[in-house]
């Protein structure tokens, strides 16, 4: 069945110790393109690099290195 | 002492000659409180993600520095009434923080040289691929 396949952590695959938050490339492909964080159950990302993931993303916003929110509708 | 990482993003306004002063203000504060800047990383100018205080882009600079906790107050105190001062932020790494990061570190340093090997080894099959 589609959606039940194991999905493998990018981080643990690539042995990524550790995420900064400025390094905003990596931030943004796990971002949707308003600006979301994407949630660990789409991404396959395991819940310790999630949880560094989100700090990095949040540190990011702060720095304005990536955005909180884009894509306003007006 | 602690290690702190502190991101200083400075309005550059229409020229760059108004960061200088401040990071040199900066570096002299954190000396008075008995810190020391090890080393900067200066990104220049950047755009913004969003506007801060109506200004598109920020000149970043990224400091580590060893100071000790009580130095945060104070220069917290100077950095809110400088007003070039976009954003400031200081991040306290403690030792976990700072092994993990030197294990990134060599990963990527590993990474790049296995980059530069495979590189090469393709190189020098382009050669003999010729030759034959």
């Amino acid at each position: 069945m589609i959606g039940t396949r194991k999905r493998i952590c990018r981080f643990c695959e690539n042995g990524i110790v550790y995420i900064d938050y400025k390094d905003e490339k990596l931030l943004n492909r796990f971002t949707t393109e308003n600006g979301k964080i994407i949630p660990q159950r789409v991404s396959g990302t395991c819940a310790r690099h999630q949880r560094m993931l989100s700090r990095a993303i949040k540190r990011a916003r702060i720095a304005a290195i990536i955005p909180f929110v884009s894509n306003i509708p007006r | 002492m602690r290690d702190y990482e502190v991101l200083l993003v400075i309005d550059s306004g229409f020229d760059e000659e108004h960061v200088e002063p401040v990071l040199t203000k900066f570096e002299e504060l954190v000396k008075s409180e008995g810190g020391e800047i090890v080393s900067t990383d200066n990104w220049g100018k950047r755009r913004l993600a969003y506007p801060i205080k109506k200004k598109t882009y920020g000149h970043y600079v990224i400091h580590n520095v060893k100071m000790p906790g009580t130095a945060i107050k104070p220069l917290r105190r100077v950095l809110d009434r400088t007003e070039e001062m976009l954003r400031y932020m200081f991040i306290y790494l403690d030792s976990r923080d700072l092994k993990l990061r030197a294990r990134q570190d060599d990963i990527n340093q590993n990474l790049a040289r296995q980059q530069a090997a495979r590189n090469d080894k393709s190189d020098d099959r382009k050669p003999e691929g010729e030759q034959s």
